[in-house]
């Protein structure tokens, strides 16, 4: 089998170009480096930087952000070779996605209350903090919420967002370097974009 | 009388880019009112968060819904905002329409379906009738269609063979994967006739345009060379550099008026600043794709149009119709075959390009009296990642993660090829496939919505089924494992038409034979809404072939070409 190709970001910056009105360039700017952050500064800076910060991401406190990086891990977990949710930027491309300005709101809403409930459940269970649990007490927490519609819900959604961080172009944050690509020997079209495309229906 | 254009052209696809170009040639003025942007080819890429995940093309559904009216298990209907449906009936705005992200599959219809009610006679709950024009009438469409748009294929005799007066396409086929050859042993061994399926895709450059880069990301995907034939790159760019059209993006239009004759005077529309403007032309064409072509003329009420532009005879949304048909797919795996076999067939960018024919009429007595049947067309499975990695998590006795997860992913992404069969059949004609105005709801500029009502006939599901087991027959017979096959009532939201059916009766449909109006002479619907029936292959080549035939009779309503 050879190697994945992984075409390089087109390199697009014509200035007669529909996108490259002012706005967009300072937003594509703006874009390219906090992707350019995620790829370079890993999972583990990201979430020391978000510590330092006294604000919360969504409406979660950063011990909620450590949970779902748990839950994450978890569902997606790394081994020696195949990328987990660290390796793919998981965390931090869940984030920036469901704080986007049009992101559905009542995603966010959801997301606390699915966490309220899987500590409520791992307290009464365990008598402990979700985040303290073994695996296999994390499984029986996770699979006992499963059964539930909203817990089946809740979980769907974290999912699809992880198969997103494993498989959508690198220059979202997730999959750093093409590392799910190449994972699963994945050949991505090209031209790739060459920066966040901007909303065309704003 | 002084009017700004000759014809004002509302919506850009491929209803509409035939009449710009035609019009354009022959010497006329053409404003197109496009309620999306206008891209160009440099402005596309193989990005499926923005174009695929994110729906980026289309507009928010918060801010333009549709209402999606549905029947459940006890019959009643249940109506849904499509923001929360999770149904889309948008299709892409923005010049050119959806035709930027088709897949091209281009099958002529047959002179079968220009009369099947008088072939196989009525269907009970369902509105068949003959179209009011023949095949010999939309031929000669269908090859200016191949000329100018490019089409690529080649011609091969089997039972189902339309006539043509050229022998064999402008343009050779596109490059084919490996498994194509597969299909074709298969198929052989059957006793079918798999054929290389034409494609609105040019193989080479050629008209202005740049061929295929074989990318493997085709449908869906707006084309980042210009080889796929879409309105925009094959029409609608080459028309404006005759300096006689003007294309104004971004433009809702808001109403047709009607002065108190009940004669057109102007099309009012919003301009990107949401300031309405207004445009006058002595020709005017509505080609929105077939709900919101029905939508506007609903909402285009007048003092002598009570019930809609041209709508006395209240027709406009009747009958809509999407592709019937059915689906299915089969697993190639790779560790199962010989290394050089499973090698070749990793190979990623070319087209499958196979269909087969055989049953566009059944005439199978274990299935009953002959009947309208459809095509196959057999195509990778979209190579969309997320999409098909998120299929993966669900499994028999819930939800998949961990580690399990992880084999599964390697299993499908890395030691297998899918291929899938999309059986297309009739979308039979029925009362409840309709287009009405929703009484409640308004989108962003607080215009009524469409309330699409999406019941479908027994029959589509009994041909899909029939046509979806032949398919799977052949992917069995590749050695393919896990294959399925199967039918659903459930509209395919990317094939749409019908809904101001043409025809000669004034009281049974919206437009007449030359897809002009029955009560007003200056006013035409080229989009898929003309169609009666629809036949058994994907819309697109039969929309573009009569947006040029009706082209022709606006050209000769003006008076004909003018001289340079």
């Amino acid at each position: 089998m050879p190697p994945i190709r992984i075409p390089p970001p087109t390199v697009n910056l014509t200035t007669n170009s529909i996108f490259m009105d002012r706005r967009r360039f300072l937003f594509s700017m703006s874009a390219a480096i906090a992707a350019s952050s995620a790829v370079f500064g890993g999972l583990q800076s990201l979430q020391a930087a978000v510590k330092q910060q006294p604000a919360t991401i969504a409406g979660l406190t950063l011990a909620q952000w450590d949970v779902i990086a748990l839950i994450q891990t978890h569902l997606l977990p790394s081994e020696k070779d195949s990328p987990g949710a660290k390796e793919i930027n998981a965390l931090s491309y869940f984030q920036s996605v469901i704080t986007q300005p049009r992101h559905d709101p009542a995603d966010k809403t959801f997301l606390r209350q699915g966490l309220n409930e899987i500590e409520t459940r791992a307290q009464k269970k365990w008598r402990h903090r979700f985040f303290t649990l073994d695996h296999d007490q994390r499984e029986n927490i996770l699979r006992d919420y499963e059964q539930t519609r909203d817990g089946h819900s809740w979980l769907v959604m974290i999912m699809d967002y992880l198969m997103e961080a494993l498989l959508t172009d690198p220059l979202y944050g997730g999959n750093p370097n093409g590392i799910g690509w190449q994972w699963l020997q994945h050949t991505p079209g090209f031209p790739r974009p060459p920066f966040k495309q901007p909303a065309l229906f704003a | 009388m002084s009017r700004d254009f000759d014809v004002c052209v509302i919506g850009s696809g491929a209803g509409a880019g035939p009449i710009i170009w035609s019009l354009a040639n022959a010497g006329y003025s053409v404003v197109v009112l496009e309620k999306g942007p206008y891209l160009q080819t440099k402005d596309f890429f193989k990005d499926e968060r923005y174009g695929n995940l994110r729906d980026g093309y289309k507009p928010d559904l918060r801010d333009e819904p549709h209402i999606l009216e549905e029947e459940d298990d006890d019959g009643h209907w249940r109506a849904r905002n499509t923001y929360r449906s999770g149904t889309n009936f948008w299709n892409g705005n923005l010049v050119g329409g959806s035709s930027n992200f088709m897949s091209g599959f281009f099958h002529r219809l047959k002179p079968v379906d220009f009369h099947l009610r008088s072939t196989f006679g009525a269907v009970e709950g369902a509105n068949v009738v003959d179209w009011p024009i023949r095949y010999d009438d939309l031929e000669p469409y269908y090859t200016k269609v191949e000329q100018i748009i490019g089409v690529s294929g080649k011609v091969v005799k089997h039972p189902h063979q339309e006539p043509r007066s050229t022998a064999d396409f402008p343009y050779p086929p596109t490059e084919v994967h490996p498994v194509a050859h597969l299909i074709d042993q298969a198929s052989e061994a059957l006793g079918y006739h798999a054929i290389p399926t034409p494609r609105a895709v040019l193989p080479q450059t050629a008209l202005g345009r740049q061929g295929c880069s074989y990318s493997g990301y085709c449908g869906a995907y707006g084309c980042a060379t210009g080889a796929k034939g879409s309105s925009r790159a094959a029409l609608i760019d080459q028309a404006v550099a005759t300096g006689r059209v003007k294309v104004r993006p971004y433009s809702m239009v808001k109403k047709i008026r009607t002065d108190g004759s009940g004669k057109i005077s102007a099309v009012d529309y919003f301009n990107k600043q949401g300031q309405v403007k207004q445009v006058d032309a002595h020709i005017y064409v509505v080609a929105c794709q077939a709900i919101e072509t029905a939508r506007l003329l609903l909402n285009s009420k007048g003092s002598k149009h009570e019930y809609g532009l041209g709508n006395r005879n209240q027709q406009i949304g009747k009958n809509l119709l999407f592709a019937g048909g059915g689906s299915g797919s089969g697993r190639l795996v790779y560790s199962k075959m010989k290394k050089d076999k499973a090698e070749s067939l990793k190979e990623f960018g070319a087209f499958v390009n196979r269909a087969i024919q055989d049953w566009y009429v059944i005439d199978d007595p274990d299935f009953g009296p002959p009947q309208k049947g459809g095509t196959i067309d057999f195509v990778h499975m979209h190579p969309n990642p997320v999409v098909r990695a998120t299929r993966q998590i669900y499994g028999q006795n819930g939800l998949i993660w961990g580690t399990e997860l992880k084999r599964k992913l390697e299993r499908h992404f890395v030691d297998s090829r899918y291929l899938k069969i999309e059986a297309f059949c009739d979308w039979m004609p029925i009362d409840d496939c309709h287009v009405t105005l929703d009484a409640n709801t308004k989108d962003k500029w607080n215009l009524p919505v469409a309330r699409v009502r999406t019941g479908y006939h027994v029959q589509n599901l009994q041909v899909g089924w029939y046509l979806a087991s032949r398919g799977a027959e052949v992917l069995k017979k590749m050695g393919a494992e896990n294959v399925i096959s199967f039918a659903s009532g459930k509209p395919p939201t990317n094939l749409i038409a019908g809904g101001c059916r043409f025809g000669n009766d004034p009281a049974a449909s919206v437009l007449d034979a030359d897809c002009r109006s029955h009560e007003l002479d200056n006013l035409f619907v080229s989009d898929g809404s003309f169609m009666p029936t629809g036949g058994s292959v994907p819309y697109t080549w039969t929309i573009y072939a009569n947006s040029f035939r009706v082209a022709d009779k606006i050209i000769a309503q003006l008076g004909g070409k003018k001289s340079a």
